[in-house]
């Protein structure tokens, strides 16, 4: 009896197509953007999947949040553990959907939103889309917040399979895209990103007048879907306006948000307005004139929200945590080399040109 | 084994045209992704405005403007929430006109009326009536209680109103940022 023979094109294309889908990943993971020497912010979503503990607080938002609190300080001075979810420009239904994200992995005690983005009703920019959602690990949050954020020029598939939208850095590819395309050095202290410098804020152009002070319904949806969500989880909501004195945080958009924290019965804090109690001094405490705080003048944000946080919600103090202090004692240690190292290249250069 | 070798042939073929496809330019996005991606050619046949003898247009070259126009009454920039480059504003008597950058040139990116002492190249200025921008302008593109929006070339002009008056007035680029 002859032995029945099989035909091995099948085997042939199944070995065939796993080499080409292998070939497409590499090449995807070496174009795509790594944002390691230079905007740097384009990690700070990514960064987070590395925590190995979890957090009482979750902060979301813009740079108002990731340049202006420290959650190390809030850590050192309450035994607070919190995360910054921030991303450059990140639009309200980005902190949704991120908040979204963070819940698959665990459940804060309470969630701080940053209010600014809700001036903006409409996507963007595709490059600070890309900032927020690329990072992103995949689930029904991140096909969400591509979905809600995608100009008019994007679509889906160029965030599924990002070489298609990256594929034109091939002529411009350099040896940090090879170094980095499979692990990333930490560059945050829990989503904090660090600036020491100084740069005393000076004046600022009149106020644009606006067409329209409402705050925009498809924004304001995305406000109301957070505090939903964090009711359903059983999560303390609470709402902050940052001390940045620019972009105008408008007294039209700040009554909507105390209508709307009043109608809920959410705590709401302008820290614009509360900058002086804070000890926040605009001559020291910013590193680009007033628009962000350097790392003073977060550490007194922080210690003046730590305080209110820790007086107002049951938070553990993580301090005498045997697991949490080892954590945070790394934590710490880096935050610490980097502060120093940030204050030797200023003294070297003038300036921080490295972070 | 000739089959073998005509799969192995295509798949040849499918890679290169892949890394083909990488060397091909995409203009129509950054390639880093992190780069400001308006469109840096002026908005020819969109909505401008007149200052003396200078014609601003929405996405032009930000220096030959700012050259013609002469010294601001105020300057101030800032720096993006986390791109390099500035944005910046120039004050001048009842404007603002601001630019954002793309690598290291500013365009143009909107004028914004400070007060009525401005006006329209079609001259409308805030305290205009609502019916004088209609006559102007004709019907809107986008309009609700408080605002009338036209839209020309790659511009958009966006008109505030309070009650019947113009309260507003903002000329600006359609450009994604």
């Amino acid at each position: 009896m002859k032995a029945k023979k099989f035909p091995k094109w099948p085997a042939a294309v199944a070995v065939l197509a796993a080499v080409l889908i292998l070939v497409l990943f590499l090449l995807q993971k070496l174009l795509m953007p790594k944002y390691m020497s230079d905007i740097v912010e384009g990690n700070l979503v990514e960064e987070y999947y590395q925590e190995t503990t979890d957090h009482e607080v979750i902060f979301v938002g813009d740079c108002e949040v990731y340049e202006n609190f420290s959650p190390i300080e809030m850590y050192r001075d309450y035994g607070i553990t919190s995360y910054i979810r921030g991303s450059a420009q990140q639009l309200a239904w980005q902190s949704y959907y991120l908040l979204e994200d963070t819940l698959r992995y665990e459940t804060p005690k309470v969630v701080v939103f940053n209010v600014l983005a809700l001036k903006y009703n409409e996507p963007q920019s595709e490059a600070y889309n890309r900032m927020s959602i690329d990072g992103m690990k995949w689930s029904k949050a991140k096909i969400g917040a591509i979905q809600s954020s995608m100009t008019e020029k994007e679509n889906m598939l160029d965030y599924i399979f990002p070489i298609l939208r990256y594929h034109s850095r091939w002529s411009e590819l350099s040896s940090e895209d090879f170094r980095y395309m499979f692990h990333k050095d930490k560059l945050f202290h829990n989503g904090y990103y660090m600036r020491v410098d100084v740069r005393p804020a000076e004046g600022f152009p009149d106020p644009e007048i606006l067409a329209d002070y409402t705050l925009g319904s498809n924004a304001m949806s995305y406000l109301d879907k957070m505090r939903r969500l964090c009711e359903d989880n059983g999560i303390e909501f609470v709402l902050v306006k940052s001390p940045s004195l620019y972009p105008y945080w408008y007294e039209e958009w700040d009554q909507q948000i105390v209508d709307y924290a009043e109608k809920y019965d959410l705590d709401y804090f302008n820290y614009e307005k509360l900058a002086d109690e804070i000890g926040i001094d605009y001559n020291t405490d910013t590193y680009d004139a007033g628009l962000h705080l350097n790392l003073s003048g977060a550490e007194k944000l922080s210690k003046y929200f730590g305080k209110y946080l820790t007086e107002t919600y049951d938070l553990t103090d993580y301090r005498e945590d045997p697991e949490y202090k080892q954590v945070y004692e790394e934590k710490i240690q880096f935050y610490e080399d980097m502060k120093e190292a940030q204050y030797e290249e200023l003294e070297k250069y003038g300036e921080i040109i490295s972070y | 084994m000739r089959k073998m070798k005509g799969i192995f042939a295509a798949a040849v073929i499918v890679m290169g045209l892949s890394l083909a496809a990488c060397g091909s330019s995409d203009s129509g996005s950054s390639s880093s992704g992190s780069s400001s991606s308006g469109s840096s050619a002026s908005s020819s046949g969109g909505f401008t405005f007149t200052s003396g003898s200078t014609k601003i247009e929405m996405n032009e070259d930000a220096s030959k403007v700012v050259e013609e126009l002469g010294d601001p009454d105020d300057y101030f920039e800032s720096e993006s929430c986390a791109f390099e480059g500035l944005d910046k504003v120039y004050t001048y008597p009842g404007f603002h006109l601001n630019t954002y950058p793309v690598d290291d040139k500013d365009y143009v990116l909107s004028v914004d009326f400070m007060d009525d002492t401005v006006e329209t190249d079609e001259g409308i200025s805030i305290g205009s009536t609502k019916d004088e921008v209609t006559e102007a302008y004709g019907e809107p593109a986008k309009e609700t209680s408080s605002s009338l929006v036209y839209e020309k070339g790659d511009t958009e002009m966006t008109i505030g109103l309070d009650g019947d008056s113009v309260s507003s007035l903002e000329i600006s680029a359609v450009t994604e940022e």
